[in-house]
């Protein structure tokens, strides 16, 4: 039996959520989806000539997202803030510096959240790409922001054309 | 002999709610808006979608005087070779797995033991566990260096039984992942040994 394994090129974009850190790959005759967590692989093979449509989603993760890491960041620096504002406040007394101690803590936390929301910002509009089979929408792990899905959509598309065009058209069907 | 219906464009439904888009609902160039629940919309449809379906019921041919038959059905005329054996196949037993054609006894077969890379649905990347256990416990070492030498040998395992294991199937073997771990995995094993080694020493010359 062959065993010859499929030769996989990388798709622009990736993913993550709840299920892993999901990436697609083109093969000679499928899309591979491959979702990763930690050390585990799964698979989801989408044929060329099975393919019905690609849909690219526009969704509001980023807005999520951005509100929960902003807020975030905002508590955390407001925290910072009043720790460092009341230690300074009583300079004289000797306690003050131990405030100083959350003041750099929560303030470091305050900047971890504000480069995620950075990123997150900076990585443009989140969405979510649909492939349709014959047993309908597959909702695909990556890409989850526009402009590498849109890029990713140009190449796939490209090549499900390029496979199908063996496929009748859709005048031929109905003709007698 | 009858033909499929053709499918109506206007009966494509949104990937979000399941509404019925319009009969211009997906445009690559340009997004649309879903009239359900107002998601933005862009995508191409494909031939495919359009083609006539298959009513899932396989047909085949009684075979005539001289002409190949089936391997599995004598009678049954053959429609083409199976891609891995060679054997003749009839429309009943040619299993399409994606562009190839295979028959029962070898579709079983890839299915059993991992041999067909098309079947394949998970895989556990024995490289990378080596590596997070040669790293992972590194990181704790001060909390939990007593188990060092557990986390230490899973690793330096892991990464010898696991080096010739069929790796991620896009992404290899990752053997250098392999050789981080191991090494890190001595590393723990030889830090176990050094801390036993400092405990005895001391608790020996403190009496």
């Amino acid at each position: 039996m062959s065993t010859a394994a499929p030769v996989y090129q990388k798709v622009v974009g990736a993913g993550f959520s709840w299920k892993g850190h999901g990436s697609l790959w083109l093969a000679e005759d499928h899309l591979l989806e491959v979702t990763s967590i930690v050390v585990f692989e799964q698979y989801r093979r989408f044929f060329y000539e099975e393919a019905r449509a690609f849909v690219v989603q526009r969704t509001n993760v980023r807005l999520i997202w951005g509100w929960l890491l902003g807020g975030a960041g905002a508590a955390f620096t407001l925290v910072a803030g009043i720790c460092l504002w009341v230690g300074l406040a009583n300079g004289t007394e000797d306690w003050h510096v131990a405030l100083y101690v959350p003041a750099v803590l929560f303030g470091m936390g305050a900047l971890f959240f504000l480069t995620l929301l950075v990123i997150n910002l900076s990585l443009g509009p989140s969405c979510r790409c649909h492939l349709l089979t014959s047993t309908g929408w597959k909702a695909l792990s990556a890409p989850t922001r526009l402009g590498a899905a849109e890029r990713a959509q140009a190449r796939i598309v490209s090549v499900i054309q390029a496979a199908q065009e063996l496929v009748p058209a859709p005048g031929a069907a109905t003709a007698p | 002999m009858p033909t499929a219906a053709p499918v109506e464009l206007g009966s494509l439904t949104c990937p979000a709610c399941g509404t019925v888009l319009g009969p211009y609902g997906l445009d690559a160039a340009q997004e649309a808006v879903c009239p359900g629940c107002r998601a933005g919309l862009r995508g191409q449809v494909f031939r495919a979608w359009s083609a006539p379906q298959s009513d899932g019921l396989s047909t085949f041919e009684r075979a005539m005087e001289g002409e190949a038959v089936c391997f599995f059905h004598p009678s049954n005329r053959a429609a083409r070779p199976c891609d891995s054996c060679g054997r003749f196949l009839c429309s009943i037993c040619d299993l399409p797995v994606g562009s190839r054609h295979l028959c029962p006894v070898c579709l079983s077969k890839g299915l059993g033991k991992e041999k067909l890379p098309e079947l394949i649905p998970r895989r556990m990347l024995w490289s990378r566990t080596a590596l997070w256990l040669g790293v992972l416990p590194l990181l704790l070492s001060i909390v939990i260096w007593p188990f060092l030498i557990v986390s230490g040998g899973a690793a330096v395992i892991i990464a010898l039984a696991g080096w010739n294991r069929p790796g991620s199937l896009v992404r290899g073997r990752q053997r250098w992942a392999a050789v981080v771990g191991l090494l890190l995995g001595l590393l723990q094993l030889g830090i176990w040994t050094g801390v036993i080694f400092l405990i005895r020493y001391a608790s020996s010359h403190s009496s």
